[in-house]
């Protein structure tokens, strides 16, 4: 099975912040998410993948391709989502549609209109007039309806509400039935990763921290709370992190065997936002991956 | 067909759907030679992940319960009596050793725990 | 490339419609002052305005971004908004001297503009329009549209400064007063030969500056 994404080593400086040997595979059929708290280097090194920036150093293989080979008739098969709409806001999905028919070899105009009825968006109104939710449907539509194989989405929920965010998600699941179809999806509402995913990659400051399939991460991980004394007596091996408070200390673990709950220890599922949280590094909590 | 998986129940969701599924072909719910909904198709309704429903497909494949033929999806295995009774014995077995522990947890001896067995037999 | 013209030709379609009811009002004033010039002046400042505007929808929009994921490339952004730039220069030479020609028909003997004037001035409107195209946009590609505005603005005051200049100087007056025909028309010929080699350069400094920027 091919990497619909495979990436080597990847550099990128810049004057304040540097993504450094970042590396990782998306495995085509499956949903990749993305997460990591701003600024951590998603957008860089999604903008990399794409292209849209240079690299320092690196391979990006995109599809099966080489680095670097094909890239315009690559892009055929590839369907990009940003955070924001990027069409002047003058012009109506109709219009949108005359023009990427002219751009892309395989543009589906049924499938497009389709997906704008399923989606709610209007027909001869601006996109200015659209709502939030609408036209990030809209970007969406763009991106499913040229026959792309791979869709990289970069905080396309931010800002939406749930209800917007579920379909879309919902989305995603049909859009993975086809096996050969994959998704890479970086956000920072890791609730919609949480769902969604099947792999979870975590950035922090540049640098890869986690890579796991989900169901490991959720169900093995765990969070425990307990006292100082207890936590010093867990093995430090599965020990990712700790939080000193002033009644208790958390620790999250990489693993929950051999931990018996009771009354002076609680181990609880962990979430990603708790994985998340635990890589901020804030000497205010303490909480820090080691 | 119905699969219902708890969040919060503790168990791994791959176990929750093993479990049901193994349940439905072992009460006759599920048929010798029936197709099972593809691995996919499970992820997306159900709105897990296709790596859990496919580790659920391949432990019930690994237990000799279903078999997965690429291409065509996965179909209930024909039930071989012996298999079945086997199964049955395990799932009765688990319970009863769960019984025992419980019952060694408080003291009780064996006489105790046979004599509340045959109560529950004759009040079923 | 069509699908990004398309895009452009959506802010004429925009713009177009005010400018339209404004170039008939402007015709009606050229009629009443007997001189159609001032019609085909400003068809200079509309063609610059649409040009300058489908570049500042690109920036606000964050459209050449979004562009490169699909199958396109730098390079082929900048052809179609240099197309897109000399559709607009045909688009003011035509309607130049339509209009040009229709007043000076409606005026008959009134009009002070000949046929004849109103090719020459219509073309070297055109000329100067593509002129500063060639120079606003790898402005724009460059520094913004912003910014680029600020340029532009500072080029046409020198220029002007220039004119009025070699104006003052009375040596000069006379001789660009006693210009003959010829003379005027070799000049515009070279200012049309300059603008396309300026037309030439420009795409390819425009297509280097887009392959070296980062999104």
């Amino acid at each position: 099975m091919n990497g619909a994404i495979e990436v080597r080593n990847l550099v990128k400086r810049y004057p304040d912040f540097v993504l450094e040997n970042v590396s990782f595979r998306v495995p085509e059929g499956s949903i990749v998410g993305f997460i990591g708290e701003n600024g951590a280097g998603k957008s860089t090194t999604m903008k990399a993948i794409l292209g849209l920036i240079k690299r320092d150093d690196g391979e990006i293989s995109l599809l099966g391709e080489p680095d670097g080979a094909r890239e315009e008739a690559l892009k055929e098969q590839i369907g990009v989502v940003f955070d924001e709409n990027c069409f002047p806001e003058h012009i109506s999905r109709e219009d949108v549609n005359r023009m990427l028919k002219a751009i892309f070899k395989n543009w589906q105009e049924k499938l497009f209109f389709k997906l704008c009825e399923r989606f709610g968006i209007p027909g001869k109104k601006k996109i200015k007039e659209y709502s939030r939710g609408m036209k990030m449907k809209l970007s969406i539509a763009v991106a499913m309806s040229h026959q792309a194989r791979l869709l990289i989405l970069d905080e396309a929920t931010s800002g939406l509400d749930p209800v917007v965010r579920a379909e879309i998600l919902d989305m995603l699941r049909e859009f993975v039935m086809d096996e050969h179809h994959t998704v890479f999806f970086s956000s920072h509402i890791t609730s919609d990763i949480e769902k969604i995913a099947d792999y979870i990659l975590l950035i922090h400051k540049g640098r890869i921290l986690l890579y796991e399939d989900r169901d490991t991460l959720l169900e093995q991980y765990a969070l425990v709370r307990c006292s100082d004394e207890v936590a010093a007596k867990l093995d430090p091996k599965t020990v990712v992190g700790v939080r000193h408070g002033r009644f208790d200390t958390e620790v999250l673990v990489r693993s929950r065997e051999g931990l018996k709950p009771g009354e002076h220890l609680a181990v609880d599922r962990v979430s990603l936002e708790d994985i998340l949280l635990y890589t901020a590094e804030k000497p205010e909590n303490e909480r820090c991956i080691k | 067909m119905n699969i219902i998986i708890s969040n919060s129940s503790g168990k791994p969701i791959y176990e929750q759907i093993t479990a049901q599924l193994k349940g439905q072909i072992m009460n006759g719910t599920l048929k010798p030679g029936e197709a099972l909904p593809s691995m996919r198709l499970l992820a997306k309704e159900l709105r897990i992940s296709v790596i859990t429903t496919k580790r659920a497909y391949e432990e019930l494949e690994r237990e000799g319960f279903i078999t997965t033929i690429v291409g065509k999806g996965s179909f209930v295995k024909e039930a071989d009596q012996e298999f079945v009774r086997e199964e049955r014995l395990r799932a009765v077995e688990g319970h009863l050793q769960a019984a025992v522990d419980a019952a060694r947890q408080c003291g009780m001896d064996e006489t105790e725990l046979v004599d509340i067995l045959k109560l529950l037999f004759e009040e079923a | 490339m069509k699908g990004l013209i398309l895009k452009d030709l959506y802010t004429l379609r925009q713009m177009g419609k005010v400018y339209l009811i404004s170039m008939v009002c402007l015709m009606a004033w050229g009629m009443a002052v007997h001189n159609s010039t001032m019609f085909t002046s400003l068809l200079l400042v509309y063609g610059l305005m649409i040009l300058i505007t489908t570049a500042s929808w690109d920036e606000v929009s964050h459209f050449n971004g979004y562009a490169l994921t699909f199958p396109l490339s730098p390079k082929k952004l900048v052809q179609a908004k240099y197309l897109f730039a000399l559709i607009l220069f045909a688009a003011i030479t035509v309607l130049g001297v339509l209009g040009g020609f229709g007043m000076t028909a409606a005026l008959g003997a009134k009009s002070e503009i000949g046929y004849g004037e109103v090719v020459v001035s219509t073309l070297s409107i055109s000329c100067i329009y593509l002129m500063t195209a060639v120079v606003v946009l790898p402005c724009n590609y460059k520094f913004g549209v912003e910014k680029s505005r600020f340029l532009f603005v500072a080029i046409y005051l020198i220029i002007f400064a220039c004119f009025a200049l070699l104006f003052s100087i009375d040596h000069m007056k006379q001789w660009l007063l006693n210009l003959g025909a010829r003379e005027f028309m070799t000049g515009v010929a070279v200012f049309g030969v300059l603008t396309l080699l300026g037309m030439i350069f420009s795409y390819r400094i425009s297509v280097r500056i887009m392959e070296n920027r980062e999104w």
